[in-house]
């Protein structure tokens, strides 16, 4: 193997690309492998340079410098029109002047390929959408949803090495929204397609990926399996970006025997299972508000403190509670579980030494 | 008092009478009185009021008119054709041109040309095409050709006119659509695998087709009624409908006339039914979603055939103008190129000439006066087909707006017949009226698009904070729509002032306007006179231009661009 092709089994690999508009770095010094199969998300708020990654892998951008490899060929100087990759667009870009059958059809046509083939390869591609039928609608006569899938279908039926997604569910509304991440999760398994898949919203990403990656500023903050991401954010940003967190500037006091640390914010004194710290640091924690146990009464490590919020929220309700040193912290709790409080309510608050995460900025 | 009462009730309709006045009472009387005469009898030279239907029989029998017709099909399908050839990359070119200075500076040298009189501007084709013109010397000089091509007095000529005069209407429409294409579009062919031949091909022409049949539409329209330019750069070789009009209007032969105005109006009529037919079958191509522009071109050779195109798009519409400007110091007595010496003689002859003095005061008067009545009358019939509760208002639009689809010819001598009628031929007053009836429309056009952008809402804010209907007009509304006040009064004093199709009808020779003073001095004399007349109004237009857009912002005149198109 030559040194300019990427390891075998690898979809897709950026190897330190970085994409520079003017002086700003849109993509900065990038790096990320995707295996076959794998449902990869880029999740990030907006400029954070996720769409500019996917396009670099699409070949609408080109990086400034580092290397892109699709299925282990170097392919920066590859045009889209090349590339065995294929894109679902934010905002479709479903030809208007085309129907169903013949927007589906059309990476076909431009191949030459043989017509027999086409109209197989287009029947499964609207079999494997759910829009059998549909051949010869014209694309403004579908409802959102239906037009999403058309241009799934469309993308999927050039059988690409990558599927390629920009938000493509952003324009529907929340129940159609829910609806299409169980379906494209379904089409990923049923294609077996690589997908990458971009978007802002946190939800969707943990939802339907295999593994994400976190970007912020062109960079990546943190990849790895959404639970991983979770449980154990990197960063004070991707705490905050996934999930509702309580985020503590603390003291590291000192370590423990058995092997814990302990931390103070402010008059709060607590023990986190954090190994890579040393006394004296001030660091952040993470502590997540369903990981905070919150009771009218207990014993041990307890902390005690005011209700002076009260949020209900369905399915879990919400707590906003004092405790020592003028600090807040966010509870969440079941709704139905045996205790209420209200406001002015005096609690006792503690949590496991696992909950507290030692982020590293 | 009981004006007010209806008015309070009803103000819609006080609002409307004034426009509707002009343009029936002009416009659809006329036309109605040219239906009335095509089926008189005109016998041994004499026209005598019964009804006989010999004009319709004479023109539906022999070939003569046939060939008429046939040959003014021809070459507005010609025309039509070439502006297209011509129009499509020019307007393509432009979407790719990336600086906004160089985009502002193409746009005024392509639309500039509007803005000059027709009569100018065939006189600078005759500058550029006639045997002794720039072309032809140009050519003998570098030894290509020994004898002169024959470039004018033929269909040649007349199309290279035409072309330049229709070519804006024909860009226009078609840059607009290409700057509403989608981007995305683009690249989701890119990226299912087309290359760039292939996606232009595919997806962006079909999708530019609505501005094609839009720009074919008016350009054909126009061209088969043009007048001034196949008159003058026809030499009387090129017979079409128009110029026998004008012709039998001189022989006192108004039926048959009549009926000629009338083909020509049905011509019009089905050529725009038949692109409307064309162009409905295209509504379904309008992109989903807001369309995302082009942020770069990838350059190659292709892009630089097209800027190559769109360099000599602009050449060609400007040369006319250029070479009128500098023959106008040529010191000769006919019009030579190379210039053989510099004077001022023509500037100084054109100063000292009565009928270009009288023409010039005349032409001041109907232009100012009608401007002003084609505004007090558009204004408030905007304000009621926008604001008002009216019954039927597409069709009242649509009468307002009939005079723009009308071939100027058969306006004129619609018309014509219809002041011969009332004994009002010749009045300045009556030239003033018919003018602001020809204004009219498009000052209702862009009062009531720039109409629809004001917000409702704060009209009725200041109506809330106590405003009566008047001041809230004068203090919310007007600063609103000055923009297109603006635009409208500079557009109506052009119209006016450069108007000769259908003014050539209703004036006498004695006592006329400056462009149809050109026209009939050009008919007859060949000398640089007009090249230095057309240099001074080309001036005057850029100062007519420069005065009336200073008062107008940028972003708003873009603004009504944009929503100008229908």
């Amino acid at each position: 193997m030559t040194s300019d092709t990427g390891r075998a089994d690898h979809v897709v690999e950026l190897r330190d690309v970085t994409r520079a508009f003017g002086d700003v770095l849109a993509v900065d010094h990038v790096s990320l492998v995707i295996q076959q199969g794998e449902f990869f998300a880029l999740l990030g708020p907006s400029g954070s340079g996720k769409t500019t990654t996917l396009r670099i892998l699409a070949g609408f951008e080109r990086p400034t410098s580092g290397d892109v490899f699709l299925r282990n060929k170097r392919v920066n100087d590859v045009p889209p029109y090349r590339r065995e990759t294929n894109l679902v667009f934010q905002q479709l870009a479903l030809f208007p002047h085309m129907d169903v059958h013949d927007n589906i059809s059309f990476g076909l046509r431009v191949k030459r390929m043989p017509a027999a083939e086409t109209r197989d390869r287009v029947h499964r591609a609207l079999e494997l959408v759910d829009l059998i039928g549909y051949d010869r609608r014209r694309v403004h006569q579908l409802s959102g949803g239906q037009q999403q899938r058309v241009a799934i279908a469309r993308a999927l039926v050039n059988d690409p090495a990558v599927l390629l997604l920009d938000e493509p569910l952003g324009s529907l509304d929340l129940k159609l929204r829910l609806q299409m991440q169980r379906e494209l999760k379904a089409m990923q398994r049923r294609s077996g397609t690589t997908f990458v898949y971009v978007t802002h919203d946190q939800g969707e990403a943990l939802a339907m990926a295999d593994r994400v990656a976190i970007m912020s500023d062109g960079r990546i903050a943190q990849m790895g399996a959404p639970e991983h991401i979770y449980s154990r954010p990197a960063t004070r940003f991707v705490a905050h970006f996934i999930g509702d967190t309580n985020i503590l500037p603390v003291t590291v006091i000192g370590m423990e025997t058995d092997g814990l640390a302990v931390l103070e914010a402010g008059g709060l004194r607590f023990r986190s299972a954090a190994s890579e710290v040393r006394a004296g640091e001030k660091r952040h924690v993470s502590l997540r508000p369903e990981k905070i146990r919150i009771a009218a009464a207990g014993a041990g490590d307890a902390h005690p403190g005011t209700v002076t919020d009260v949020t209900f929220l369905g399915a879990v309700t919400r707590y906003e509670v004092a405790v020592a040193g003028d600090i807040h912290l966010a509870v969440q709790a079941q709704t139905e579980s045996e205790e209420h409080f209200r406001r002015g309510d005096r609690v006792l608050l503690s949590w496991a030494p696992s909950a507290p995460v030692v982020l590293s900025d | 008092m009981r004006a007010v009462q209806a008015f309070a009730r009803r103000p819609s309709v006080l609002l409307l009478l004034p426009a509707f006045a002009i343009t029936a009472g002009i416009f659809a009387a006329a036309m109605l009185l040219l239906f009335s005469y095509s089926a008189y009898t005109f016998r041994g030279g004499q026209l005598t009021e019964e009804v006989s239907f010999l004009a319709w029989r004479k023109f539906f029998t022999d070939p003569f008119y046939w060939g008429v017709v046939g040959n003014t099909l021809q070459l507005a399908l010609g025309v039509t054709a070439f502006s297209l050839l011509v129009g499509y990359p020019a307007a393509y070119a432009l979407t790719k041109v990336r600086s906004q200075k160089l985009l502002i500076a193409a746009y005024i040298i392509i639309f500039s040309p509007l803005l000059v009189s027709v009569v100018v501007r065939a006189y600078g084709w005759i500058l550029l095409l006639a045997d002794s013109g720039v072309i032809n010397t140009a050519l003998r000089a570098t030894g290509v050709i020994r004898e002169p091509i024959p470039l004018i007095f033929n269909n040649t000529g007349v199309v290279i006119a035409l072309v330049h005069i229709l070519l804006p209407f024909m860009i226009f429409p078609i840059l607009s659509g290409l700057l509403q294409f989608d981007n995305a579009q683009r690249e989701a062919a890119n990226d299912l695998g087309a290359d760039r031949i292939q996606t232009f091909a595919r997806v962006v022409l079909p999708l530019s087709l609505p501005g094609v049949i839009a720009g074919a539409q008016i350009v054909f329209t126009l061209a088969i009624s043009a007048f001034v330019t196949p008159a003058l750069l026809g030499g009387g070789k090129v017979q079409v409908l128009s110029r026998d009009i004008w012709f039998n209007v001189v022989d006192v032969n108004w039926p048959i006339a009549a009926v000629e105005a009338i083909v020509l109006l049905a011509l019009a009529l089905s050529a725009l039914a038949v692109f409307d037919v064309v162009g409905r079958s295209l509504r379904s191509m309008r992109t989903l979603g807001t369309p995302r522009p082009r942020e770069r071109s990838p350059g190659g050779p292709i892009d630089i055939l097209l800027r190559l195109a769109l360099i000599a798009v602009l050449a060609f519409m400007l040369s006319p103008l250029a070479f009128i400007v500098v023959n106008s110091f040529n010191s000769a007595a006919f019009n030579t190129f190379p210039p053989s010496g510099f004077s001022l003689r023509w500037y100084q002859f054109v100063l000292s000439y009565a009928p270009f003095r009288e023409g010039m005061v005349n032409s001041l008067i109907i232009a100012g006066a009608s401007t002003l009545i084609a505004l007090a009358a558009g204004t408030p019939a905007a304000l009621a087909l926008v604001r008002g509760r009216i019954v039927g208002r597409a069709s009242l639009r649509a009468f307002f707006l009939s005079p723009l689809i009308m071939p100027k010819v058969a306006i004129g001598i619609a018309v014509f017949i219809l002041l011969i009628k009332l004994r009002l031929f010749g009045s300045l007053g009556s030239l003033i009226m018919v003018h602001s009836m020809l204004s009219l429309p498009f000052c209702i056009v862009l009062l009531t698009a720039s109409l629809v952008g004001v917000n409702r809402t704060q009209e009725e804010a200041a109506m809330d904070l106590g405003a009566g209907p008047l001041r809230t007009f004068w203090h919310v509304t007007m600063p609103q729509i000055r923009a297109a006040l603006i635009v409208a009064a500079v557009f109506a004093f052009i119209t006016s002032f450069d108007e000769t199709e259908a003014s050539i009808f209703l004036v006498r020779p004695s006592n006329t306007t400056l462009p149809i003073q050109m026209f009939l001095y050009l008919e007859q004399y060949q000398n640089p006179t007009l090249a230095a007349l057309s240099t001074l109004l080309i001036a005057l237009t850029v100062v007519v231009v420069v005065v009336g857009l200073r008062f107008v912002r940028g972003a708003e005149l873009a603004r009504l661009v944009a929503r100008g198109r229908v």
